[in-house]
């Protein structure tokens, strides 16, 4: 720090001192002649030699009589000379001895040397008498003698005054008082003109900082900041900003540290704006020496002022990776905050943008795993790529490399993950037995079980001491399980029980090994592993699974009442699994007729479980038991029950299926009748008591029911439960039906809207495919084909096919034809045919049209195939049988086969089914025009 | 060149007469020339043409004459000139700083006259329109805003400083968005965030971009509101989350000087946070705010933000906890993968999970 200082210090200082000239050799002269060589010298600015000259005139003559006015006269020169030789011990005698003279030397001359006196303590490092000394330099002055040009004019040495300031401030700081230092600048910074107050900003900074007062310091940058590009020693003052944000990253005061380095510039544009100070310095500088009457100090100051900034440049070009240090501390600031994305970016900006070195890299590479942290699998990815490029030679490659992979594989990018990690496990790097350790396991994502195998073998074989040879080892058994080569799983899992007896793995092992004997149906064995498992391993991940499959075993082997035991040992939080084993205890009891402890078991169940997706199974099993015992009102009760406690509860959707299942316990018309009636009453009882959505589900039930007997009654009814349905909470297969019923009562607009809704807040309904091809065909029926266009893409990306795909294919196709798409049109025809749930009539629809594209486009000979198609294998629609076989005929005309024309009319008349038909007639003519039918080659045997 | 004794009459009015001291006479400075010839000529300039400048000069007072001095106005071509050195006017600094309470009408002032000066190098005339432009934006009147768009145009195609320019293409970006605009100036700021590297005006299209990100977002969950649970809409929900935070955050990363610029960014990021149900994360933008940006227009709402949540929200500190920098983690061991699933979608679900609103 103290280099620092002085650093500062002859920047600040605006004179240049000249080099000592090696002295004249001189013998005696007389007392002129040392008296006219020193004057020489010292107006040649050879100021060692002055001052010798004028030393042996004092030592030689200063007795002399004579030679008293020229050792007078001498006096403040010598000062003068042993100050600009840099002479400071010896200057203070000669200062002293100058200003003691009587008669005292001229006023200017006094200033002249009470400046210098104080210069030539501080080098001497007096520091309080320099300070003293240049305090008295002020004080000779009247206030403001250095800001007012008259006074300036009379006053030449005041332009000394700001730089005397400078000087004391610099005494405080020398002197240790960096606290001192600092407050002095602060409190004549406002009396300084721009220029010395930038210098008196920077000795501020550099004094908080030495006093540790890193607070107020912080408080200065940021007050300076706004016109931080009036400071001319603006390096300087960033690298100290520099050093506090250093300062408060090491005390963990991260949002300080980040508030100093987020204020330091970019190398390029600290290099940019201190040229352009440069030059608008010196254009100042040259303004002002063109104009005659300008301020001597403004040109004094400028002149200083630049060589102060071409050193500045000239040392801040050589720091090497000064922009690389700034954002890596910025970017560890963030990230000890945990703010990984502020981090990463940083990081990411450094990657792209600087020169490539060791930091860079560092920070390169860890970008690449914030990114990876924060799950941004695209950016993990794209970091990757840029590493590779910029490091491709780097040792922390093959991590980033690795990074990628797994990012790939956890985008759901199988292949490129395999391509990543095959690469990297055949390099020489730590990361190649993990590479080729995620080859095969992303193999297995990849479902490509025998290449998973094949890996984790070559793992065994290539790393058996690495610390995932266990891992390898039993994901070689879960690849054998997963390609259902059950016997050389078990053979696995124990080679790998054998050999890390200890391993992470011992009890999935055992599971599976349980597990594959019973794929093999060898109960026996997987009832004892099973048992061994669940006993040395109780709370193991697998546990409620292994009681399932034990249960299933025993249940088979004939132990009915060990398996409901095993059974009913499932946790109840682990919810899938312990339903699992209610009903399949259910289903056991069924089949050994125990219904008494079935209705236990399932009233139980609806009790204790009321939310659960599959109380409606529940309910429905007791309903069956009372069926069964003769007691259809027991049976009924239970339903209502469910009905009227949980109906109201929108949450519960199984209450739907209720319903669907209590319509059923009433058969007979009367009976149908008693249930609309009880619903009806049900709907009055909720309404009455505020139960709205009860009423609500009441109303779309009494639809249901009504459904076939009474359609017209049955949409008004979902017409009034639409208007009282919640749909952020109804069942979407309720608002499917207010939606169809919408539709039917010709009210498209409200019908695509409760579609809409039913999609807004069921997402994965089953009723998507419905609602979206609903929508789709409601934009085509109002002409609208771009939003039906859009409805029509979502279901094909969004729902798997669907007995409404062959209806929205043949739409698509429609409208890509009107668009003059016709091969685009032709391939979402041939989907219709390649689809499993398209009807009849659509497939005979999509080869017609297909067969019309092709006539359209001028070839007969590819439409006619599909036409054929028609006939052929869909004869029973005779509609597109007649147009089929019409067209046909005509493409044969057009092909210029009339034998070939002639047949298909002919077939065509001939077929007695397709006689009213308007196409018949057609064929009929045309059949005449080509000159009736050609006689058959073998004579007809009839 | 021509002289002649009269001064220009085309700057009468007190606007110009302060212009023209802005730009050129100053008590006590001058005005310098520098000429091709390596002369160099001090006065004032006047006025400007296409093809030459005025330039008023101080002519030599004879011997004993002690009435005022004489002027003469020449006529400079400006092929003939490198450069000129403006002298500084206090009068209009003073009308300029943003202590004057009438600062937008005398800006205004000082613009007309000053637009001729604009491809002049070192000529203050941008400086003065960008002043003029943001007091008109800061009025959030339209018709304002219109005139500021206007301003920032004539900067923008002809400052002589490309600085300013830049500036002008950033404040035109708002303007167009005052001016109801947005769609065309996030357009705009969608091809600028890929072609400049003008900061200023990264800035203001990282920020649009990031304001059409959220609202996109913002649609995006009002449409699907249990998005979570469609693996087609969380993707999208992740990008546009993603893309709004990066680009909220940009100017406080990269640009963290640039206060209210910075402190409009986080206050987007910590909105953006705060929708996905991130509250945690929410805190700390605004916390971040109020630390580094007190006095900005956003710290208000920030710190009423902060007051609203629960205590158990705000509890902890980390800024003001000594936390010990952590090393960047390791990459995930895969020691314990998870079982295979048939497809992927751990992507989709921990970003689900997170984003879940509390």
């Amino acid at each position: 720090m103290r280099a620092f200082l002085i650093l500062i210090f002859f920047v600040a200082m605006p004179w240049s001192f000249v080099r000592l000239s090696l002295a004249e050799e001189s013998s005696a002269l007389t007392a002129s002649e040392y008296y006219q060589r020193g004057r020489e010298a010292f107006n040649a600015e050879n100021y060692g030699l002055a001052s010798e000259m004028f030393e042996r005139l004092i030592a030689d003559f200063g007795e002399s009589k004579e030679a008293s006015e020229a050792i007078r006269n001498v006096r403040f020169p010598y000062a003068l000379s042993l100050i600009h030789a840099k002479n400071f011990a010896e200057s203070l005698g000669a200062i002293e001895q100058a200003l003691s003279l009587d008669p005292p030397l001229s006023a200017p001359e006094v200033r002249e040397l009470k400046f210098w006196l104080g210069v030539a303590n501080l080098e001497e490092k007096d520091y309080a008498t320099a300070r003293a000394a240049l305090e008295g330099f002020v004080a000779l002055f009247p206030p403001g003698a250095e800001s007012n040009p008259a006074l300036r004019r009379q006053f030449p040495e005041a332009m000394k005054i700001p730089e005397a300031r400078l000087l004391i401030g610099n005494a405080w700081q020398l002197e240790g008082d960096s606290a001192k230092a600092a407050e002095y600048f602060r409190e004549i910074k406002p009396t300084l003109i721009p220029e010395n107050r930038s210098r008196a900003v920077v000795l501020e900074l550099h004094g908080l900082l030495e006093a540790e007062q890193n607070d107020a310091a912080l408080a200065l940058v940021e007050e300076e900041f706004p016109s931080m590009d009036a400071i001319t020693q603006l390096i300087t003052f960033q690298s100290l900003t520099l050093e506090l944000g250093n300062r408060w990253l090491e005390a963990g005061e991260d949002r300080k540290a980040i508030r100093c380095l987020q204020r330091v510039w970019t190398s390029e544009r600290l290099l940019r704006h201190q040229q352009a100070q440069l030059a608008d310095l010196r254009t100042r500088l040259q303004a002002a020496e063109a104009t005659p009457k300008s301020d001597p100090y403004t040109k004094f100051l400028l002149g200083g002022l630049v060589r102060k900034v071409e050193r500045e440049i000239e040392n801040f070009e050589k720091i090497p990776s000064f922009d690389a240090a700034v954002r890596l501390r910025l970017a560890s600031a963030y990230q000890a905050m945990g703010r990984l994305r502020e981090a990463a970016l940083i990081l990411e900006e450094m990657l792209a943008r600087l020169p490539a070195d060791d930091i860079v890299e560092q920070a390169s590479a860890n970008l690449a795993q914030a990114w990876f942290e924060l799950e941004r699998w695209p950016k993990v990815l794209e970091s990757s790529a840029a590493f590779t490029k910029k490091f491709p030679k780097s040792k922390q490659r093959p991590m980033v490399e690795y990074l990628a992979g797994l990012a790939a594989q956890k985008a759901g990018d199988f292949d490129a993950a395999i391509k990543r990690f095959s690469a990297l496990q055949e390099e020489e790097s730590d990361f190649a037995p993990r590479a080729l350790f995620m080859l095969g396991f992303t193999h297995l994502l990849a479902e490509k079980n025998s290449e998973a195998i094949a890996d984790f073998e070559k793992f065994g074989r290539r790393f058996p001491k690495h610390e995932l040879a266990g891992a390898a080892a039993y994901w070689r058994g879960m690849g054998f399980s997963m390609d259902g080569q059950h016997e050389n799983s078990r053979k696995a899992m124990d080679a790998y029980l054998k050999k890390f007896p200890d391993g992470a793995y011992t009890g999935h092992a055992a599971f599976r090994k349980a597990y594959s004997a019973q794929q093999m149906e060898d109960f026996d064995t997987s009832i004892r592993e099973l048992r061994a498992f669940l006993r040395n391993h109780s709370r193991h991940e697998e546990s409620s699974s292994a009681r399932i499959l034990l249960g299933d075993a025993l249940l088979n082997e004939g132990g009915i009442e060990d398996g409901l035991g095993v059974y009913a040992d499932v946790p109840k939080s682990d919810t899938t699994f312990y339903e699992e084993g209610v009903f399949k205890s259910a289903k056991a009891l069924r089949l050994i007729e125990e219904e008494d402890r079935l209705l236990v078991l399932m009233q139980d169940f609806q009790k204790k479980n009321p939310r659960s997706p599959r109380v409606a199974e529940a309910i429905s099993e007791i309903g069956r038991v009372y069926r069964q015992r003769d007691d259809p009102d027991a049976a009924r009760k239970i339903y209502w029950d469910a009905i009227r406690k949980w109906g109201n509860d929108s949450a519960i959707r199984s209450v739907d299926e209720l319903f669907s299942a209590l319509v059923k316990l009433y058969r007979a018309e009367d009976e149908r009748a008693e249930y609309l009636r009880l619903l009806e009453k049900l709907q009055k009882d909720s309404e009455s008591s505020g139960d709205k959505f009860l009423a609500m589900r009441t109303l779309w039930a009494r639809a249901m029911a009504l459904q076939k007997s009474d359609p017209e009654t049955s949409r008004s009814l979902l017409l009034e439960a639409a208007k009282r349905a919640p749909v952020e909470s109804t069942n979407p297969r309720l608002l499917a039906d207010f939606a169809n019923a919408l539709a039917e009562s010709g009210n498209p607009a409200a019908a695509s809207a409760m579609f809409r809704d039913l999609l807004k807040w069921n997402p994965r309904a089953p009723q998507k495919a419905a609602a979206l091809a609903a929508l789709g065909f409601a934009e085509v029926e109002s002409g609208k084909e771009k939003p039906a266009a859009a409805w029509f893409e979502r279901f094909q990306k969004e729902c798997p096919p669907n007995r409404s795909t062959g209806r929205v294919l043949l739409a698509m196709a429609t409208m890509e034809e009107k668009r003059g798409k016709h091969v685009k049109a032709r391939e979402t025809l041939e989907s219709v045919l390649a689809s499993e749930f398209s009807t009849g009539p659509q497939k005979a629809e999509a080869l017609y049209r297909i067969g019309a594209i092709h006539m359209a486009a001028g070839h007969p000979g590819l439409a006619v195939p599909y036409f054929q198609r028609i006939y052929v294998m869909h004869g029973r629609w005779k509609d597109w049988v007649a147009k089929a076989y019409l067209e046909s005929g005509k493409a044969f005309e057009k092909l210029h086969d009339s034998d070939s024309a002639r047949k298909t009319y002919q077939e065509m008349v001939d077929n007695k089914d397709l006689g009213d038909l308007p196409e018949f007639g057609t064929a009929k003519s045309r059949l005449e025009a080509l000159e009736g039918p050609r006689p058959s080659a073998t004579p007809d045997a009839g | 060149m021509s002289r002649c004794i009269s001064r220009s009459s085309n700057f009468c009015s007190r606007a110009a007469a302060i212009l023209c001291g802005f730009l050129c006479v100053c008590a006590h400075g001058q005005d310098v020339i520098f000429q091709r010839n390596g002369e160099k000529r001090v006065g004032h300039v006047t006025a400007v043409s296409e093809k030459a400048f005025r330039f008023e000069i101080q002519l030599s007072q004879p011997t004993g004459n002690p009435g005022p001095a004489t002027t003469a106005t020449v006529s400079v071509p400006r092929d003939s000139i490198i450069q000129i050195e403006f002298a500084e006017d206090p009068e209009a600094e003073r009308l300029l700083a943003d202590t004057n309470p009438n600062r937008l009408r005398d800006a205004g002032t000082l613009w007309q006259p000053a637009m001729p000066w604009l491809a002049i190098p070192r000529s203050p005339a941008a400086r003065i329109g960008r002043i003029y432009a943001e007091e008109l934006l800061r009025t959030g009147k339209s018709s304002d805003a219109r005139e500021a768009l206007k301003v920032f145009q004539e900067i923008e195609s002809k400052a002589w400083d490309e600085e300013e320019r830049m500036t002008a293409k950033q404040g035109r970006l708002r303007a167009m968005v005052a001016t109801g605009n947005a769609k065309e100036a996030i357009q705009e700021a969608l091809e600028l965030a890929q072609t400049t590297e003008n900061p200023t005006v990264l800035i203001e299209a990282n920020f649009l971009l990031a304001e059409a990100d959220t609202e996109a977002l913002r649609q995006l969950v009002k449409e699907n509101p249990r998005w979570q649970e469609d693996s087609l809409v969380v993707p999208e929900h992740a990008k546009l989350y993603n893309k709004a935070l990066d680009q909220y955050l940009f100017c406080p990363v990269f640009y963290g000087s640039n206060a209210a610029a910075s402190a409009r960014g986080l206050w987007g990021a910590s909105r953006v946070y705060d929708f996905a149900g991130e509250r945690d994360k929410a805190l700390e933008c605004a916390r971040d705010i109020l630390s580094m940006y007190p006095a900005t227009d956003v710290a208000s709402l920030a710190s009423k933000y902060v007051e609203s949540l629960p205590k158990k929200v705000t509890a902890s500190d980390p800024d003001k906890e000594s936390l010990t920098p952590e090393p960047t983690p390791t990459p995930e061991e895969p020691t314990q993968p998870e079982k295979p699933k048939k497809k992927s979608q751990s992507s989709k679900k921990s970003h689900a999970k997170k984003s879940t609103k509390k």
